[in-house]
């Protein structure tokens, strides 16, 4: 079924295998289709992705719109909601289907269906299988309204949450009255200008084992660019530590690699959690060449910018400034090597003069404290005092909260929510050689890809998303060469009603 | 297309605070001098200004007070459909609830039973650094939206005032444009710019002239040049393009060579008016301002009837002209009163068509620009308050009753009570002038004093001439038995002979002498025609017939009358009529 045949249906959905392009029929129908489209996806990686495609086809941008589900819901919500019980945006389990379940109302509504319908003249939907119940009761609210398109693939659908009943795609779209048109047959991703054809055509078969549950060879993967790297199940820490930092860093500085992902796995006890990466990154990446992803609502953003607040405006002592602050925004030696409960510790030697600076700057701090000194102070602990962050953006974008907070002005936090919304409206690139997980980087792909540690990913679903990121080569860590990922579903580090 | 539904003003020029409904596409703004009417047309004009930029004041705030933002918030329905998408005011659109004709926000809420249409408020904010700002806003907790000029334009919104000329030019921003512009949506084929088409053509035709004239002048500095240095060669003269361009209405509309620029104030608002009707036949926002301006009364009327019959859009306008008025239905009007002392505005538009203030407005439209109004029980009545104002001015050195925003209208007769109540309901304070001779209105009286109408009417059962001939010095009298004779052609002996008729006995000889009560009832009874004994027998008395022999039913004779009365009002001060006249004056004067 070509694109121009797949838009005339008013209610139609697609599975097809990940690199099959699936977005890249998104655009080619943009090609046939009248009026403004809006196009839905979940991340904000799938919405830089999908508009980046679309830039390259040279389409007009007066012909569609990209955004997350949730952005396009919250903007909805946002504008008409009125009343006092809307949660909290640091509280994405909450709030995020309280929005999504508001804007249904509002499309029932027949003024703003007239705004919708006015806005667009039709609807694709991205990777519906990561759908929460509530995010597929608003598209079905949508698709009565304009012509609704959706493409997915359930062996992706990875933002699984144990107590929450995941919509069953494509069963929810059959009771719908969507009808399916046939699958894509080509693995395109892989046939493209040197990417890795065998890569492609090895997936195949790993998929079909995936589905049925049948235990991976990850020796079946070997062709041309693909390493399995078997880790001793007996090495210590800092062994494996070794192994990767070497290996990593000869990737790193080769020119080949400049497209470069690796993926941690995501388990329970905060197993490849942001913490988790960011101290994995500081451990291998002496160079600081790996670009850390971050989640876009991760709640240490708010949390930060909220102990900013209590300690400007509430007036907090320095064993909150050391513990909420300091230490969750830098390095616990740099902050340790410095800071007491107390205040700044009593240096010796070399560094008395440089202690005894800091100490009347913290107490002159302390005694007056405003947001433009906290600035200052955190500047200048970062330049002059060598504190380092394992989280740059988080860094960064605290001094920019600081900044905006100042010059509004507002608290940190607000600050904080419009640089994220901020965030979340332009979508974010990712590229380069980045560091992340599955959930992050869902719908990217990657020249190439290193797994650490495969034979931790619990779940097939993980499994099969992290493989087919790469399109020309492949190194897997693993402690097995056979891997059975049918454990319990995971318990995500990440909520997965949020904004990732 | 856009409808305004809803006004708001704060602090701008004269008004601090106003809100009001706008309920019809045809609004007539009446009321006295300075209540605001003009404000109003340019609190409308500047918030759906096309313009980027408009020039303030700190004369434009409240007080000259610029401490304090002025904001003026028009809410529209009907919005061009392409402000409505999302990335434009989708998000921002409000509930106009047309059964309540309130603007609501909750749209889940309000919207239960599908009355509400979408609406779009524009806000135009300007603080004390004078730039105007623009946005679209609403009530839910959401930030405004800047509105661009370009968007605005899409509402069509102009006004006719004095300064007119722009809108006979094809510049963008104005009504023309805008008509082309409309009308080139409907035809696909027109050219992009006719306009900046014709000025390229003119400048060719520039450019092929060689300006022989100039040559010699062009050579010497060719030659000067070329000696520092600098070649000249090519130098040539024509016009700067940019000039030919940037020019406000370098291209306009003439009467033959005649820019309309030039005409006269009345054809040029015509015209101006003619641009912009045809623009609200698509639908637009027209106002105009004292319509009646530089035009003849026939004029007027036409005008008036043409817009109110041809519109499409919404049209407001004020007026002062009374020909204005009798043109248009009693929902057309918005009177506007202007308290100074509390610096109040008091808007009322009338939302349901009242069939009697319909008459009232016909019969009496100088009561529509009054504050207060004295509705007179008839033609005499109306009469004797001219008199009575000629006094006033003359005697008691007072200024004119219309100077006090004081109308007097007829009532007449039946149509008095319901036209006070109603002009009493639209705000005015009424006071009502009469007999006492109508059972009817007695039985009122009370309910019209617990209203706020005051009351200044007869002794029971007298009707004003019985009145008047009661309480008038003899004198008096005569000196009226002396205008009815001259007036109505007669002599002493036709006077006589209808004063017999009810007179019980047989007048005496000196009957002009002959001051008794009786002799002043008689005569009272014979200068009302009143019905005696035998006319009640003869079934074929036409009614019209009687009115025209009343000696005072006339305005004219009112006057008269009136006259009399106030050169004796000093000896008539313990007199019923006295204590009329003088209640009235206070009552005016309050």
């Amino acid at each position: 079924m070509d694109a121009q045949k797949f838009i005339e249906y008013k209610k139609i959905f697609r599975i097809a295998p990940a690199g099959y392009g699936k977005t890249y029929s998104i655009v080619e129908a943009l090609k046939f289709t009248q009026g403004r489209q809006l196009i839905l996806t979940h991340t904000h990686a799938g919405v830089s992705s999908i508009k980046e495609k679309i830039k390259k086809e040279k389409i007009e941008s007066s012909k569609y719109k990209v955004e997350t589900i949730s952005s396009f819901a919250q903007k909805y919500a946002n504008s008409f909601y009125i009343g006092e019980n809307k949660p909290s945006e640091d509280n994405p389990k909450i709030y995020h289907p309280f929005v999504v379940n508001f804007s249904i109302e509002l499309f029932k509504d027949r003024l703003v269906s007239k705004v919708f319908t006015s806005t667009y003249s039709g609807l694709f939907v991205d990777e519906y299988q990561d759908c929460t119940e509530e995010q597929h009761s608003l598209i079905m609210t949508l698709s009565n309204l304009v012509p609704t398109r959706i493409l997915g693939d359930p062996l992706q659908g990875i933002f699984e949450e144990i107590n929450k009943s995941k919509i069953d795609f494509p069963l929810e779209l059959l009771n719908n009255d969507f009808i399916e048109a046939p699958s894509l047959s080509i693995p395109n991703r892989w046939l493209h200008n040197g990417n890795n054809k065998d890569l492609g055509n090895k997936f195949i078969k790993i998929r079909d084992d995936l589905e049925k549950r049948q235990p991976i060879d990850l020796d079946y993967l070997q062709c041309d660019g693909v390493k399995i790297l078997e880790i001793e199940k007996d090495a210590s820490e800092n062994e494996r530590i070794n192994i990767f930092r070497e290996k990593i860093n000869l990737l790193l500085s080769n020119q080949a690699f400049k497209s470069l992902l690796i993926i941690i796995p995501e388990g329970e006890n905060g197993k490849g959690n942001i913490y988790a990466r960011a101290n994995f990154k500081s451990r291998i990446d002496h160079g600081n060449k790996l670009t850390l992803i971050e989640a876009i609502d991760h709640e240490s953003f708010y949390s930060l910018a909220k102990s900013l607040d209590l300690m400007v405006f509430e007036n907090r002592n320095i064993k909150f400034m050391k513990e909420e602050i300091l230490v969750k925004l830098f390095n616990k030696t740099n902050v340790n090597e410095w800071f007491n409960l107390k205040g700044v510790k009593k240096k010796q030697g070399k560094d008395v003069v440089k202690g005894d600076i800091l100490n009347s700057i913290i107490t002159e701090l302390l005694s007056d404290i405003s947001l433009e000194k906290v600035l200052d102070v955190l500047i200048l602990l970062n330049k002059k005092y060598k504190f380092k962050s394992k989280r740059p953006s988080l860094y960064y974008q605290v001094l920019n909260a600081i900044k905006t907070a100042i010059h509004t002005p507002s608290s940190v936090f607000d600050a904080m929510t419009e640089q994220r919304n901020t965030v979340r409206r332009m979508g974010r690139n990712i590229d380069g050689q980045c560091i992340g997980t599955t959930l992050l980087t869902k719908g990217l792909e990657f020249d190439n890809v290193v797994i650490i540690n495969a034979h931790e990913f619990a779940c097939s679903k993980h499994l099969y998303v992290a493989l087919t990121r790469s399109c020309k080569r492949l190194f897997i860590f693993s402690e097995n060469k056979i891997l059975s990922p049918y454990k319990a579903p995971i318990v995500t580090a990440i909520k997965p009603t949020a904004e990732i | 297309m856009a409808q305004i539904v809803h006004i708001g003003i704060k602090n701008f020029r004269g008004i601090k605070y106003l809100e009001t409904n706008i309920t019809s596409d045809f609004n007539c703004l009446v009321g006295r001098g300075d209540s605001c009417k003009t404000t109003i047309l340019h609190a409308i004009s500047s918030a759906l200004s096309p313009s980027w930029n408009l020039n303030f004041s700190d004369l434009d705030f409240y007080n000259c007070d610029i401490t304090e933002p002025f904001e003026i918030t028009i809410s529209l329905i009907d919005v061009p459909q392409e402000l409505l998408i999302e990335n434009k005011f989708g998000l921002y659109i409000r509930g106009f609830n047309k059964i309540t004709k309130k603007i609501v926000d909750d749209l889940l809420i309000d919207d239960f039973n599908g009355e509400l249409q979408e609406a779009l408020t524009i806000k135009l904010l300007v603080d004390s650094t004078l730039e105007p700002n623009w946005f679209v806003t609403n009530d839910r907790e959401h930030e405004d939206k800047q509105i661009s000029a370009n968007d605005r334009a899409r509402f069509n919104c102009y006004m006719v005032s004095d300064y007119v000329d722009k809108h006979f030019s094809w510049n963008k921003g104005n009504p023309l444009y805008a008509l082309l512009k409309n009308n080139s949506q409907q035809e696909e084929n027109s050219s992009k710019n006719i306009a900046i088409d014709a000025l390229r053509h003119a400048k060719e035709k520039i450019n092929e002239h060689d300006f022989e004239e100039l040559s010699f002048t062009i050579d010497q500095i060719k030659s000067e040049a070329a000696s520092i240095g600098l070649d000249l060669g090519n130098t040539n003269t024509t016009i700067d393009f940019k000039e030919l361009l940037s020019k406000e209405g370098r291209l306009s509309l003439h009467d033959y060579q005649v820019p309309f620029r030039l005409k006269g104030k009345g054809s040029k608002r015509l015209a101006s008016i003619a641009i912009q009707s045809a623009l609200t036949k698509s639908g637009g926002i027209m106002l105009i301002d004292e319509i009646e301006q530089g035009l003849e009364p026939d004029r007027i009327k036409l005008l008036s009837r043409v817009l109110k019959e041809e519109n499409h859009g919404q049209i407001f306008m004020t007026t002062h002209s009374r020909d204005v008025i009798t043109e248009l239905d009693s929902t057309d009007l918005i009177i506007i009163h202007h308290n100074r002392r509390t610096s109040e505005i008091i808007i009322n538009n009338f939302e349901q068509k009242i069939e009697n203030l319909q008459k009232c407005v016909r019969a009496c439209p100088e009561a529509f620009f009054a504050k207060k109004v004295i509705v007179c029980e008839g033609a005499t009545e109306v009469g004797i308050c001219r008199a009575f104002d000629q006094h006033r001015q003359l005697v008691e050195k007072k200024p004119p009753l219309s100077f006090t925003d004081c109308a007097y209208i007829d009532g007449t007769g039946n149509e008095l009570e319901s036209r006070a109540v109603q002009l009493n309901d639209a705000n005015f304070k009424v006071a009502i002038l009469c007999d006492s001779d109508q059972i009817g209105l007695n039985s009122q009286k009370t309910d019209l004093a617990n209203k706020g109408i005051r009351l200044f009417d007869c002794e029971t059962n007298n009707d004003i001439e019985t009145q008047i001939f009661l309480d008038l010095p003899w004198k008096g009298i005569n000196e009226l038995i002396e205008y009815v004779i001259k007036a109505n052609g007669w002599n002493e002996n036709v006077i006589k002979s209808k004063v017999q008729k009810y007179f019980d006995s047989e007048l005496p000889e000196n009957w002009l002498e002959s001051d008794t009560v009786g002799m002043r009832i008689a005569l009272a009874e014979a200068s009302t025609n009143k019905e005696t004994d035998k006319d009640k027998k003869s079934k074929d008395k036409d009614k019209n017939k009687k009115k025209k022999t009343d000696w005072f039913k006339r305005v004219d004779h009112g006057e008269f009358l009136g006259s009399i009365i106030f050169k004796y009002i000093v000896e008539l001060k313990k007199q019923r009529i006295g204590e009329i006249f003088n209640g009235l004056s206070s009552w005016i004067d309050d």
